[in-house]
């Protein structure tokens, strides 16, 4: 039996294995399954071999980290209606990663706060 | 006559609509594999499993009533297989006879007597078996069951029944009383009973008075015969009815006995295929919500000992009064499994069964609620935080407390820090709510969180890697770690790098 990471190292183990320089690599999301230290450490090691074989990768991911792991990663951000964050423009535009995920906003939008919720489930 | 099997005083509603929340539970707990293993194929045992399982008590003496029973049945397997076999084929002879649901209550009386004699036999069967076997139960539930059978079908009964059905049988045609309204139609139909009165002899030599006066209609008097038929309708509506009304309650009796017992054969079932694994099986003890108690050793997940035909690593936890347990640490640790094991071990529990322990003592809860992180969406209509934040909020509806709350990996699909966030929110506000909640989370900043609160209510435990950096799937008490040892795992199955030494 294998964990999820597990599984998602092998998968992306196997990618690269069969990935030439002609190669688009789309990463989406991956190493979701563990703490943020590992994620980090998981995503940099693919990133050094993508710049190593020189190929194309997009990679999407929450950790800002990685877009500035160097010169040659673009840092691109999804955006929001900067006065309604829960609403989504769906545009990706170049700039530096901000750390703001605007999770919280959409928590809210599904009443999943420490007050709402306490209204709705009695003791 | 009443099965009882699953409630000391009433019926199991299986007409009742499932949990809301079953999709779920079904699939984030694999209950599908433990259901196959109760059902074995049996499209009417996965059904009946299906609703027991997730319709469980929360009531621990209800809990115990069907402990017993299936205890009994472990016992004595072939018995409570005697038994459902009896009542399986009942419900057969029902399918075989013709139908008595019909417009001509002569042809209801016929269907009705056929099917009566049909069940009586199988109630005699069921009385055999209470006779020759009845001394070997203990539980309350089937001793009430055969001490039901020995009284209410003694050999009085089942000769007056006899008789009964022998007269409605009418073979020499029905004997019906009428008296005539005062515009002579015939009014207050009455069957009456066969009787075969022996004519006097005077009446022999046809000097007396006659006892009856009657004639023929003529064969080819069509309207005489309609008439006639119609009068001999009316005459026996009244008793068709009550007939088909006995058959319908009998069949009815054996309809629930089917389904009740078909529960108990999930059971056995399920004993059978884990006992052949050599796992662990004992029946757990079911306590009040308040004060709450979870204390377990070597529980295993049985849907994880179903799929791999064998034993499997169990966990212990010392977890009374906890009100919320974390679990953390390293990958492919057996978190997960960890977590469906006590979601598994506690519906099984409520439903009556056996768990995959070696013992586990647990407050029983209103609900179980799972809330585990899925694949993106292939429809692409919403995004993961979207649909995971909208399954939390489904959940925030429906929870009554004392529940249980599963959470595997959740409110992941964001930052670390906004995600800890959320998680942080509506879990304070699920134990603030008297909700017990177990959570499986790689979020440091969540996990940790809790654990700097230094509360006594909570318990951290953390899924333990050995010196070698090899698993082994056990969780042993610790407070969270920022890693969960992704990087050896990584020297280990990727090392796309190519590095030489893994430190």
């Amino acid at each position: 039996m294998r964990g999820q990471l597990e599984d998602d190292i092998v998968r992306v183990g196997e990618v690269l294995q069969a990935a030439t320089t002609d190669s688009i690599l789309a990463m989406n999301e991956s190493f979701a399954s563990t703490t943020l230290r590992d994620a980090i450490f998981l995503g940099k090691k693919v990133l050094q071999k993508v710049l190593a074989m020189d190929l194309l990768c997009v990679y999407v991911t929450f950790i800002e980290e990685l877009a500035a792991f160097d010169p040659a990663v673009v840092s691109m951000v999804s955006t929001v209606v900067p006065e309604h964050p829960v609403e989504r423009t769906f545009k990706v535009v170049r700039a530096p990663a901000d750390g703001l995920a605007y999770a919280i906003a959409i928590a809210e939008k599904y009443n999943l706060t420490y007050e709402r919720l306490r209204r709705k489930i009695a003791p | 006559m009443k099965a009882h099997l699953l409630y000391q005083d009433r019926d199991f509603d299986f007409e009742g609509s499932l949990p809301p929340n079953q999709a779920d539970l079904v699939q984030d707990l694999e209950l599908r594999i433990l259901l196959e293993a109760m059902a074995q194929g049996d499209e009417f045992l996965l059904d009946v499993a299906t609703k027991v399982l997730l319709n469980g008590s929360d009531q621990p003496q209800v809990i115990r009533y069907r402990q017993h029973i299936l205890q009994d049945g472990i016992a004595h397997p072939e018995i409570i297989r005697e038994l459902y076999g009896i009542a399986v084929a009942a419900l057969d002879d029902k399918r075989k006879l013709w139908g008595y649901h019909s417009p001509f209550p002569t042809a209801v009386l016929t269907g009705a007597v056929s099917q009566l004699e049909a069940s009586f036999a199988r109630l005699k069967q069921l009385r055999k078996v209470a006779d020759d076997h009845g001394n070997v139960f203990h539980s309350e539930g089937l001793r009430q069951l055969f001490d039901a059978l020995q009284q209410e079908l003694d050999d009085a009964y089942r000769e007056s029944v006899a008789r009964h059905l022998q007269n409605l049988r009418l073979r020499n045609g029905p004997t019906i009383s009428m008296e005539l309204d005062r515009d002579n139609t015939g009014i207050n139909f009455v069957l009456r009973t066969e009787r075969h009165p022996q004519a006097g002899w005077k009446e022999r030599l046809g000097i007396g008075p006659r006892s009856v006066y009657s004639f023929s209609v003529p064969p080819n008097d069509e309207g005489g015969h309609r008439t006639l038929s119609d009068l001999v309708h009316r005459g026996i509506n009244l008793v068709a009815n009550a007939a088909a009304q006995s058959a319908d309650h009998i069949l009815s009796f054996f309809s629930r006995l089917r389904e009740e017992l078909g529960f108990y054969i999930g059971g056995l079932n399920l004993w059978d295929q884990i006992t052949d694994t050599k796992s662990w099986m004992r029946f757990p003890e079911p306590e009040p919500s308040d004060p709450l108690q979870f204390t377990t050793q070597e529980l295993c997940d049985a849907c994880l000992i179903l799929t791999k035909g064998q034993s499997v690593v169990g966990n212990s936890v010392d977890g009374d009064g906890k009100s919320l347990i974390v679990i953390t640490g390293a990958n492919s640790g057996g978190k997960s499994t960890f977590l469906r094991s006590v979601g598994v071990a506690q519906l099984m529990m409520q439903s009556g069964l056996f768990v995959t322990a070696k013992s586990f003592r647990a407050s029983v809860s209103c609900t179980l609620f799972t809330h585990f992180s899925r694949e993106e969406d292939a429809s692409m209509t919403t995004g993961r935080l979207d649909e995971e934040l909208k399954r939390m909020s489904t959940i925030a509806d429906q929870i009554r407390t004392p529940s249980l709350v599963l959470f595997n990996e959740s409110f992941s699909s964001t930052n670390e820090r906004e995600g800890s966030e959320i998680g942080h929110q509506v879990i304070k506000s699920l134990l603030d709510a008297n909700v017990k909640v177990m959570v499986v989370t790689h979020q440091f900043d969540l996990a940790d969180g809790f654990f700097q609160e230094g509360r006594d209510a909570h318990l951290f435990l953390r899924a333990a890697r050995g010196a070698d950096g090899q698993r082994r799937y056990r969780l042993g008490v610790g407070q969270p770690l920022p890693t969960s040892f992704g990087e050896d795992l990584y020297y280990r199955v990727g090392r796309w790098m190519n590095e030489q030494t893994g430190e």
